[in-house]
């Protein structure tokens, strides 16, 4: 049992490694340069065709899909399992998706419908997951635990550098069109568990005016409107810059809050800004000995859990996150997890669970349970490699 | 009891008249000059109103929609006001006089009552509104040939410059003028939930305000924002919709518009000219097939009256999303509601069809209005109400 493995700067890699090792497969690494990923160029393609034709393959594995893989595996007729964790990942768009070799696992759900929708059968919901037995192997001491402890803590990115970018390209929109986007993305920013901005910037006047100021082109090798090409890079990431900060403002004001981040945060001047959480066992420490872990979801994933959520859940520390529906499908909220749908909402919870230890701890311990018992590497891989079985008898 | 009613022109007042005597209360009448006179600060009618109290004991003063001069006649007189509000936007609820504690306020949104509520005053309640059933009962003969329709809205499209507030904003620059298109957009397909108004920020308000200046009294606490998504963007919006709406009917069944409005620009749909309340509008709503409701945009969660009218006169109502009907009925049993534009055409063609199902909805509706809709139970709980204070 042999397994190709695609291996470019993902999450997860070690721990879906070392499940597939664990189950007894042989896991050979292919190199991959995401950058890379135009499957047009023949040399990248031939290389891994010639890769996949050294030895015999059950499958080739990546996170995220790529296009060249899928070819590449088609030519070879091998399986290609490709786990998206990305989202809106527009490459699951490209007209190869349909390669009957492809098996496609989607951490959303919103789309794994719209793929459905579309007559894929290949695709499959697949949430995320959490390496809940290496968590528990860090041992964090008395003197760490001082250290981590803070009433709220975020791990993530402010965006601040897309935030000058997009605002230079805002600038350069007529008024009319910047008013309407504006207004689009505070609609939107307010707006929890359904996501309609890209439907809302689908007018022909306004994407025009976009395309022409912006000047951002549209792979006509993607089955997709422009309306998504700008939509998810540009504006809904931009709400995700306009709203993580707003919300570390406000806390911050309250509240002690510690931020890990990579870059600095001149616009937060009241935040502990703590640099960025350098390795595995310090982001584990982080969600366990915090308080309240906030979890406030890039707007581009339209109903996933991400993965800092998992991990939060996963390392035993308390999840409060934005709405998202996808948590609904596996956990049950004030049990295990809890949920923010406003900014006021948001406020109300975190003094609420502030001033409740108790109940806190218990929900922590209640999501950390449900997510060591199903939700890890161990059944998700599982649940692929069952996908795949039941397959076999599909002619290839 | 006795009763004084403020007597405008409301509709209504005789179906509380004859609840409220029923229940063996005397009533009488004050002549109220709403639309003509000011309702907030007003000397003359104070004491007019006053005078009236004092000639003989009343028990309450009751209105339909709220008066600040008559709440403040009231509390000097030590009588208690029972009002019931039924329009939406109203603004002279924002008047300081809403929190004398004589008030008694009705309202038929529940969202609007919370906000009174938890803006402190503390006799607000929810109350939606009724229908005369006895009286549509009585209009024995029930088909009417130039009622007959599939389907029919009976309301205003707001195309006439009277109703068209929008275009006092037609000066803001362009930055705010795609800004209100696209959160009027958001706001067209997004039923349940009111959102123009927590969308008008500061620098927007400021070019509101600048091209269209509002007037507000010393005494009136509703904000710039509240007036402007409420009067100008609200009522805009609600007649494109329904316009809208109306001719993507018409594209595929023939649909009438009963409406007092003068109308262009909707060819295929069948403009008929207004009906009268009490005389005409029974008969539209019980011989049409399918009875259209698009509630007016600034209703944030009540029942229209339009909606309880249909039903109370046993028709079949298919109507936008409404938060307050699950309240009390039950969509796809008593009514049956849409939620976009696809949704909606899609349950017209299947209750176009399903004849039987569409009967059984409405007489569901009917009797559920006619057993806890009237204007016997509202006055009923009303003066058992005042009778516990």
């Amino acid at each position: 049992m042999r397994v190709l493995f695609i291996l470019w700067e993902s999450f997860g890699n070690n721990d879906v490694i070392e499940e597939l090792d664990k189950r007894g497969y042989e896991v050979v690494l292919y190199k991959f340069n995401r950058k890379m990923e135009d499957y047009r160029d023949p040399r990248d393609r031939e290389k891994l065709i010639e890769a996949l034709s050294e030895q015999e393959y059950d499958f080739a594995f990546s996170f995220d899909y790529f296009p060249l893989v899928s070819v590449a595996c088609a030519v070879k007729k091998v399986k290609y399992v490709a786990w998206v964790y990305d989202s809106v990942l527009f490459s699951i768009h490209h007209y190869t998706i349909a390669s009957p070799y492809n098996y496609i696992f989607l951490f959303d759900k919103t789309d794994y419908y719209e793929l459905k929708q579309k007559g894929l059968t290949n695709v499959y919901y697949l949430p995320l997951a959490a390496a809940v037995e290496r968590y528990d192997s860090y041992k964090m001491s008395d003197e760490e635990r001082e250290v981590y402890e803070v009433p709220i803590s975020f791990v993530g990115s402010t965006y601040s550098e897309n935030r000058h970018g997009i605002y230079k390209s805002m600038c350069q929109l007529d008024d009319y069109t910047r008013g309407y986007v504006d207004g689009c993305m505070q609609v939107q920013k307010n707006m929890y568990g359904n996501f309609i901005l890209e439907d809302m910037l689908a007018v022909p006047d306004i994407l025009k005016n976009i395309e022409t100021e912006i000047g951002m082109k549209k792979d006509p090798d993607l089955y997709m409107g422009y309306e998504r090409c700008i939509t998810y890079p540009i504006f809904a990431k931009y709400i995700t810059v306009m709203e993580r900060q707003e919300i570390l403002s406000m806390l911050s004001e309250k509240y002690k809050v510690a931020l890990y981040t990579l870059k600095r945060t001149p616009s937060l001047p009241k935040i502990d800004n703590r640099g960025i959480a350098g390795t595995k066992k310090e982001t584990c420490f982080v969600y366990r000995a915090s308080k309240i872990n906030l979890n406030i979801t890039l707007k581009t994933i339209r109903s996933g859990i991400p993965l800092r959520a998992f991990e939060i859940m996963g390392s035993g520390g308390f999840l409060l996150t934005n709405y998202q529906t996808d948590f609904f499908d596996f956990f049950e909220p004030g049990v295990d997890f809890a949920y923010y749908d406003s900014y006021e909402d948001l406020m109300e919870k975190v003094e609420y669970y502030l001033s409740h230890d108790k109940e806190r701890e218990e929900i922590a311990r209640n999501g950390y349970e449900k997510v060591k018992k199903y939700h890890n590497y161990h059944v998700r891989i599982g649940a692929i490699l069952d996908i795949l079985d039941n397959d076999k008898a599909k002619v290839v | 009891m006795n009763i004084l009613i403020l007597d405008w022109n409301s509709y209504a007042h005789e179906y509380m008249t004859e609840e409220f005597e029923k229940s063996d209360c005397t009533v009488k009448y004050l002549s109220w000059p709403f639309g003509k006179e000011d309702m907030r600060e007003n000397q003359e009618l104070c004491m007019k109103l006053k005078e009236c109290l004092g000639e003989q004991e009343y028990d309450f003063v009751f209105s339909f929609n709220f008066f600040p001069v008559a709440a403040k006649a009231c509390n000097e007189c030590n009588v208690k006001y029972v009002s019931w509000i039924y329009d939406m936007p109203y603004m002279l609820l924002y008047s300081k006089y809403t929190r004398l504690e004589t008030n008694h306020i009705y309202f038929f949104d529940k969202a609007l009552c919370i906000e009174f509520q938890k803006s402190g005053i503390k006799n607000a309640y929810y109350m939606p509104l009724a229908a005369p059933v006895d009286y549509y009962d009585s209009l024995k003969e029930r088909a009417r040939d130039e009622y007959v329709s599939d389907i029919s809205f009976v309301g205003s499209v707001y195309q006439e410059e009277r109703h068209d507030f929008y275009k006092y904003l037609k000066n803001v620059n362009y930055y705010t003028m795609g800004y209100l298109r696209a959160i009027m957009a958001a706001q067209k397909d997004l039923y349940g939930d009111f959102i123009l108004e927590k969308l008008l920020d500061e620098n927007i308000l400021g070019e509101l305000r600048r091209v269209c200046p509002l007037e507000k009294g010393e005494d009136e606490w509703e904000s710039d924002a509240w007036i402007y998504a409420n009067y100008f963007l609200a009522r805009k919006l609600t007649g494109e919709q329904r316009a809208e709406i109306l001719k993507l009917i018409a594209e595929k069944h023939p649909v009438r518009l009963y409406t007092a409005d003068k109308i262009s620009g909707m060819d295929k749909v069948e403009v008929c000219g207004p009906v009268d309340y009490v005389k005409e509008m029974p008969y539209v709503f019980k011989n049409t097939k399918i009875n259209l409701n698009m509630t007016l945009r600034s209703i944030w969660t009540g029942i229209p009256l339009r909606a309880i009218d249909v039903m109370g006169c046993g028709g079949f109502l298919l109507t936008n999303y409404q938060a307050d009907f699950l309240d009390f009925f039950e969509p796809g049993v008593d009514y049956v509601y849409y939620s976009d534009n696809n949704d909606l055409m899609k349950k017209i063609d299947y209750y176009l069809c399903h004849e039987d199902e569409r009967r059984s909805i409405a007489e569901n509706g009917y009797n559920k209005v006619k057993a806890n809709h009237t204007y016997a139970d509202r006055v009923q709980i009303m003066i058992e109400h005042m009778k516990e204070l």
